[in-house]
């Protein structure tokens, strides 16, 4: 069984819209990540890079998921409207 | 005299001209390009990724990880140097957050500088980030100059030369100590604590903030998870300060990530939250909420609190280090969690000794 340093709300990450990644500090001094993809496909640790800690990441996946298709809609109703443009 | 240093050194903060993950040994600091000298140093301060070091000429340096500008000069640094834009100011403490850093004059303003995204620095929140040290100005009704900083992960408290506290940052955790009844949005950038006075002392943790008034009460607010307000658990968060204890030969307050620690004038540690990697250096439990002395510990002239490790230093030199210790934070060249205060640099008198986030610091005597 995993042992968790912390649990973390989401809401707590910063979030790395480039790379979509999120970040939260490590005591190390590095930072725990975990992908938007990750998160969409129901993974739920963030690893830090440099140390064996590991965090459990609080969040809710429907909402996560719900944005992400809207997201997804808006991106295409703007090419639609490119096209028709 | 010389420089020291070891644990993390993932962004190159311990200063030796290069990054890796981690120094498990003590390993000199080269100053030799620059006007610092050991014997100066007068304190030593670091976040996530950088560190700074004040000497006595009230001169800072800075090095290691840049990306908020928390260095306070324009490039990445791998070795110590001085943060130029300050050098005419006579500063009198420093202090580091995650990633931002706060320095104090010697007539009482206080510069800032790094990630603002938080206004953890107590400036305008449209600046999201600053390079620049910059005076914070406050208005003369809440403050006419500070003395005293302590930087957190995203928040900061400053005491006040009439000896109130403000504070700047994010409050989620109740780490302000400003109530309940607001969002982050309502926030003024800086905001006074109502009803603290004569404060004496004060630390920032990772989601908490500890308080000393000058009667010996201790006042702590914020993420109490792990006890390390210093009441029982069961309550996990506290948006007001709470009186946690009143004990009058207390001289300091300190605290870690998730552990806090009181040093009293006839130099024993008090410490209580969390010791789930020995951070408590003293009792077997995961946490203890209760302030618990140390036992081992005696004539200590200097505490020291890291994210979760922690050094002391005695009043004859000797250097003790416990906690977390998987980059080697406890310089004994081990990765092993050190659950009992340990003496490193054994043959060696050690002068005053820093512990950052997973950096640490000493400096030593050589013969």
């Amino acid at each position: 069984m995993t042992v968790f340093h912390d649990e973390v709300e989401i809401e707590d990450f910063d979030y790395d819209e480039e790379e979509e990644i999120y970040h939260y500090p490590c005591p190390c001094g590095d930072r725990f990540e975990i992908s938007k993809a990750d998160l969409l496909a129901g993974e739920e640790i963030a690893t830090c890079p440099s140390c064996s800690l590991v965090i459990k990441v609080i969040y809710d996946l429907e909402t996560l998921q719900e944005e992400a298709n809207e997201l997804k809609k808006v991106a295409e109703d703007l090419k639609k409207l490119k096209v028709t443009n | 005299m010389k420089l020291y240093a070891w644990g993390a050194n993932s962004y190159g903060q311990l200063g030796l001209g290069h990054k890796c993950d981690a120094h498990l040994e003590p390993v000199e600091v080269n100053l030799s390009h620059c006007d610092l000298k050991p014997e100066n140093i007068v304190s030593i301060s670091g976040g996530a990724g950088h560190s700074l070091i004040l000497d006595q000429n009230g001169h800072v340096y800075c090095c290691g990880w840049n990306s908020k500008g928390q260095l306070g000069i324009s490039d990445e640094s791998g070795k110590f140097e001085q943060i130029e834009i300050i050098k005419d100011r006579r500063m009198v403490q420093i202090c580091c957050g995650w990633d931002f850093s706060a320095a104090l004059s010697d007539n009482s303003k206080l510069f800032v500088w790094g990630n603002n995204a938080y206004t953890q620095l107590g400036l305008s929140k449209s600046i999201t980030c600053t390079g620049i040290p910059s005076m914070l100005q406050v208005s003369q009704k809440l403050a006419t100059g500070f003395t005293y900083v302590s930087c957190g992960l995203r928040h900061s408290a400053l005491i006040t030369r009439d000896r109130s506290l403000l504070v700047a940052g994010t409050g989620t955790k109740g780490q302000l100590g400003l109530g309940d009844n607001f969002s982050d949005d309502n926030y003024l950038s800086l905001s006074k604590v109502p009803e603290l006075q004569d404060i004496e002392s004060v630390a920032c943790g990772q989601n908490h903030t500890i308080a000393l008034r000058s009667d010996g009460t201790v006042y702590a607010w914020g993420d109490n998870r792990y006890g390390q307000l210093g009441v029982d658990p069961a309550k996990p968060n506290s948006f007001v300060p709470i009186q946690v204890f009143r004990d009058e030969s207390i001289a300091s307050v300190h605290s870690g990530w998730t552990h806090s620690a009181a040093l009293t004038k006839n130099g024993r540690v008090l410490v209580w939250g969390r010791n789930s990697y020995g951070q408590l250096g003293c009792q077997k439990k995961q946490v203890s909420h209760k302030a618990e002395l140390i036992p081992e510990l005696e004539d200590i002239a200097q505490l020291s609190l890291g994210s979760e490790h922690n050094l002391a230093v005695t009043g004859d030199g000797r250097l003790f280090s416990w906690g977390w210790n998987e980059h080697g934070s406890c310089g004994n060249n081990n990765t092993d969690n050190v659950l009992k205060p340990t003496q490193i640099f054994a043959n060696q008198k050690v002068k005053s000794a820093f512990a950052c986030t997973g950096q640490s610091f000493a400096v030593v005597e050589i013969d």
